[in-house]
């Protein structure tokens, strides 16, 4: 009972604390039970998508020839496989959505393959039964809207497919956007390969119309339980050679990942985040507690000569501050409604499905549960300064403060007066502050990583392509490896600056593991090496860390690469990408050709675009037997714009959140180490008041402190970002392939959250000040 | 003729506790001459301090008027009443009441650079002047925690005239030290008065109340007797004692 009274007063005599601790609780539930639940909403999201679509296990696209009876028969014979379906598509290289051409692999299909759901007008779910579509009509994906500019429903889609009777004719097909689809399997902006399903008599027409090239079969395979998708893929190489004979293999398992990296991306991220945010609240917990215990010191002396034993004291500090924690965690639920909200919309761009907006509530009443069990067990070690208090010594004066001198003391000058004075304010008790200066440090530091991270993603700085071709010519069948050097004599002399690549990308097998390969020439222009140098010899590959922890292989190592006619390649050095989430090689265009005997496609990126023109016609009447195909890009490629964008605005929202959080966490720390302050030294107040310094300037005084105090921690978390940021970020980012972050710390780097701190920490200790202005000099009157 | 510094008219003050209204001052007349030594005097309770702090602008009166230079400081903005604390009016507290984290020096220079019109150089050399004065030079760069009651009143008589002050306000400025520094402190007082500094002291020690060329008698909120007296000086030390002690014992002390 008399428990239950001492924190009722206790409450009512610290509701600033409380209120704080309260706020600082619910800035923690509210970020972990928007990203945990965000996470999980877009988990049950793809797997429901993955039921009512039927994902297969295994997903093939082949050429009809490569889908012979060999192959039908190697994958059914497969005592792992338990079924095979396969539906015929047609294939497009040339495709264009509101005039801007696609870099995505396009397959086609009729609608009634009934592997999609249409979303309904306001984008939130989707039509139970949506109209046949009528000729002229398609669907495309729904994260095609947010990739391309201007996509809307009306829009117009246009294809360029060779035609059977004369490959070297494209035939054009356009057609309207009736409406957008979720598609499980593919649908996703990260996906390289879209799906469009157009009305059946269009695809008739198509499919009978398109040269044999651009007929297609997506053989969706389905695994008997228990069998691992690496087994069966490696059996199938060795019975039909599947690999070389598709154009893409990919499992249920890994479109699913694809569909949610960004999203466990995101949350590495926020948890270590939230991390730091449970560190900042100890510290500020930790620094509340034992100066509440110092101020009240002759409080507590009072109640243990009155028979309260240390730990009853304890219990209350225990029980007001688990109270508090408790009433933020649920309202950090409550909050995280919206938020989620907010978080579904965003990602539903990139998933391309319908996103749900459910709290995962059982997980995250848990999560709090334990984040709440750890504060107590930090309150539990701060209250140990109660066994301390002795009865006598509290009543007889109690334990007052003492100002040392310090060796940091600098003179106070006559200007500024109100920085000095903060400034020795802050020396005079510099010990008192550590924890404040470790919190604004951790922010800092914190903050500096999200910039790096934010300013290695954004721009397409870590995407692979470092071209945009404005002539992409599809060689044909009469192209030899010697050609590529023609090629590129004939663009040079009209463009000496022109950039000239062959390269193609497919899956193959580097010491019998499938691996996406991209192969280029020269290396260079697709990727910059980390360690060693990329290859430029025919025998050479260059392997990702992933890769090279995956195989145990390293630098100067040789390996098996192809199936059948498998070659040995030496590894001359590391690069690193976000295709294939960092399982992929890379090798010279030579490489591939001495493997495969396949020819890759010429990209030319032109240093005018004036010049385009007369490059081609070059081509043309130089090679024009060389030539399978050819299209002109007379703008940049609004495409990797697309995915650049929506990355960057994925990064600028992960800055202004963290930002944000950042800055409030810094206002509720602020205000409730300031109360504090401004409790222990309201004497001292009254004193310079009596001086004759106005609130005004005292307040100033307060502000310059902690602003002070701030740029101390600053440089703390400045140093630590230089040490620390790489290595963190290296960590998050090896989930998606990047395994080295250059940690550009630029001044800015250091200047934009160091000056946001200070600043926020300047206002708020102003603001938290007020109370000065309620100080009358009277209360240093003993009458 | 005597040139008045300060004048209260109707000067009332109450406070409200548990909802009954105390008056502590109630329609006191006073006024303070300048180069006095004034002494205000009285049983505990009788309202001199708050008296002190209503007339030195430190707290506000519930009524009345406090002129000051044709101004009434009852009415004066914090801004104001800030300018008239560090340029006019100079405060000793009983307690020293000396900024726990700055050094002797920088106690006695902080007021002084409020003082936007001298420059730095001028605050830190009157500062020292001031503690050499005090007899503290020595031990200036100490904080306060590491001098003695005696040496930090002397400090805090420094740093209440670093600005000139036309008027020196002490609240019990020996109420809080022993016999020894008592005396050094009341020297001190003397001699600044001695030297044309107006001062209004509050207390309760007669040896103090000595030192006065006036003092003032109040009881319950009202002034109820005023004696003027001559300069001090050591040796009219016995007869002022026994002049004093009868007026003294006339007001009921």
């Amino acid at each position: 009972m008399e428990i239950i009274r001492l924190l009722k007063a206790n409450i009512r005599h610290k509701k600033g604390a409380f209120k704080s601790i309260a706020a600082l609780m619910a800035i923690i539930v509210l970020s972990f039970t928007g990203t945990i639940s965000n996470n999980d909403n877009i988990d049950r999201t793809i797997k429901e998508g993955q039921i009512w679509s039927d994902v297969p296990d295994m997903t093939v696209f082949m050429e009809m020839n490569g889908f012979d009876d060999e192959t039908v028969s190697a994958i059914n014979n497969n005592p792992d496989v338990a079924g095979l379906e396969a539906v015929n598509c047609v294939m497009s290289r040339n495709s264009f959505i509101s005039g801007q051409e696609t870099y995505q692999a396009t397959y086609i299909y009729p609608e009634s393959y009934d592997v999609y759901r249409v979303f309904n007008e306001s984008m939130t779910g989707y039509i139970e039964d949506p109209e046949l579509l009528k000729e002229g009509e398609i669907y495309i994906a729904y994260s095609l809207r947010g990739l391309y500019d201007n996509v809307e429903i009306g829009s117009e889609v246009r294809f360029e497919i060779p035609s059977a009777a004369d490959p070297m004719v494209n035939d054009t097909y356009s057609l309207k956007v009736k409406g957008f689809i979720a598609d499980p399997n593919f649908g996703a902006a990260i996906i390289g390969t879209k799906r469009y399903f157009v009305s059946e008599a269009d695809f008739e027409k198509m499919y009978g119309a398109v040269h044999k090239s651009r007929s297609v079969v997506e053989a969706g395979i389905s695994f008997n339980d228990g069998a691992d998708y690496l087994q069966v893929k490696k059996a199938l190489n060795e019975s039909c050679n599947i690999t070389e004979k598709s154009m893409l293999i990919i499992s249920e398992k890994e479109t699913g990942d694809y569909t949610k990296l960004y999203s466990d991306t995101g949350s590495g991220i926020v948890v270590a985040f939230v991390i730091l945010l449970i560190v900042i609240a100890i510290i500020t917990m930790y620094h509340s507690i034992t100066t509440s215990i110092e101020m009240e010191y002759i409080n507590l002396g009072i109640l243990k000569a009155q028979g309260f034993t240390s730990w009853k004291i304890r219990l209350v500090y225990i029980l007001q501050y688990v109270a508090a924690e408790i009433i933020g965690a649920v309202v950090g639920l409550i909050l995280s409604v919206p938020v989620l909200f907010m978080l579904g919309t965003l990602f539903q761009s990139i998933t391309g499905l319908a996103t749900v907006h459910r709290i995962s509530l059982l997980k995250c009443v848990i999560l709090s549960l334990g984040v709440i069990a750890v504060c107590v067990v930090f309150v539990i070690t701060a209250t140990l300064k109660v066994t301390k208090i002795s009865p006598v010594r509290a009543i007889s004066g109690g334990k007052s403060e003492v100002h040392f001198d310090s060796r940091i003391n600098v003179p106070v000058k006559a200007k500024p007066l109100a920085f000095f004075m903060g400034l020795r304010q802050f020396t005079s008790r510099a010990k008192s502050y550590i924890g404040i200066i470790l919190i604004a440090g951790l922010l800092i530091y914190f903050l500096m990583s999200i910039i790096v991270l934010s300013d290695r993603l954004s721009g397409g700085k870590f995407m692979s392509g470092m071209i945009y071709p404005n002539i992409t010519v599809i060689t044909s069948d009469e192209f030899r490896i010697t050609d590529m050097e023609k090629f590129e004599k004939t663009v040079c002399e009209i463009d000496g600056e022109a950039k000239v690549m062959f390269n193609s990308t497919e899956y193959m097998l580097m010491d019998d593991v499938e691996l996406f390969c991209d192969a280029a020439t020269p290396v260079e222009l697709m990727y910059q090496p980390l360690e060693g140098r990329m290859p430029v010899y025919d025998n050479e590959v260059a392997i990702t860390e992933i890769v090279a922890d995956e195989l145990g292989k390293k630098i100067g190592d040789t390996v098996m690469v192809g199936g059948e006619n498998a070659k040995e390649f030496l590894i001359t050095g590391y690069y690193q990408s976000l295709s294939e989430l960092g399982r992929t090689f890379t090798m010279t265009a030579e490489g591939r050709y001495r493997v495969t005997g396949k020819i890759s496609n010429c990209y030319i990126e032109v240093s005018d675009l004036n010049l385009i023109d007369k490059i081609s016609e070059a081509l043309d009447e130089k090679h024009s037997s060389l030539i399978g195909a050819k299209t002109l890009q007379r703008e940049r490629d609004s495409s990797a714009d697309g995915m650049i964008q929506m990355i960057d605005g994925i990064c600028a929202v992960l800055v202004i959140v963290v930002f944000g959080i950042s800055i409030a966490f810094s206002a509720v720390v602020i205000n409730m180490v300031c109360a504090k302050a401004f409790t222990k030294e309201r004497v001292d107040t009254g004193i310079l008041k009596s001086l004759g310094f106005t609130s005004q300037e005292l307040r100033l005084q307060f502000s310059f402190r902690f602003m002070i105090i701030s740029a101390v921690g600053a440089l703390a978390g400045g140093i630590a970002s230089v040490l620390f940021t790489k290595p963190l970020l290296g960590l998050l980012l090896r989930i998606v392939g990047l395994t080295r972050i250059e940690s550009s710390i630029t001044p800015a780097t250091f200047i934009v959250p160091s000056a946001a701190i200070c600043a926020s920490f300047f206002i708020f200790a102003y603001i938290a000040a007020r109370k000065i202005n309620t100080v009358e000099v009277r209360e240093l009157i003993s009458d | 003729m005597k040139n008045t510094i300060l004048s209260a008219k109707g000067l009332c003050k109450s406070f409200a506790h548990n909802g009954v209204q105390n008056h502590i001052l109630s329609n006191l007349d006073i006024e303070i001459y300048e180069g006095d030594f004034t002494v205000v005097m009285g049983a505990s309770g009788s309202g001199k301090s708050t008296l002190l702090y209503a007339l030195s602008g430190m707290d506000r009166a519930t009524g009345g008027t406090v002129s000051y230079g044709g101004e009434d400081i009852v009415k004066l903005s914090e801004k104001k009443l800030a300018q008239l604390r560090h340029k006019d009016f100079g405060f000793i507290f009983q307690q020293m009441h000396l900024v726990s984290n700055l050094t002797l020096f920088e106690n006695v220079a902080v007021p002084g650079y409020l003082n936007k019109t001298v420059s730095a150089e001028s605050v830190n050399k009157r500062a020292d002047e001031l503690l050499e004065k005090m007899g503290i030079a020595q031990i200036k760069t100490q904080l306060p925690s590491q001098c003695s009651g005696g040496e930090q009143q002397r400090c805090a008589i420094a740093r209440a005239v670093i600005n000139e002050p036309k008027l020196l306000f002490a609240d019990e400025p020996t109420g809080a030290l022993n016999r020894k520094n008592t005396t050094e402190v009341l020297n001190l007082l003397t001699a600044l008065n001695n030297s044309g500094q107006s001062i209004l002291m509050v207390t309760h020690d007669s040896r103090a109340a000595l030192r006065a060329t006036r003092i003032i008698y109040i009881a319950d909120g009202a002034v109820i007797g005023d004696l003027d007296l001559p300069k001090y000086t050591p040796e009219s030390e016995k007869s002022r004692e026994t002049q004093v002690n009868a007026w003294l014992s006339s007001m009921e002390w």
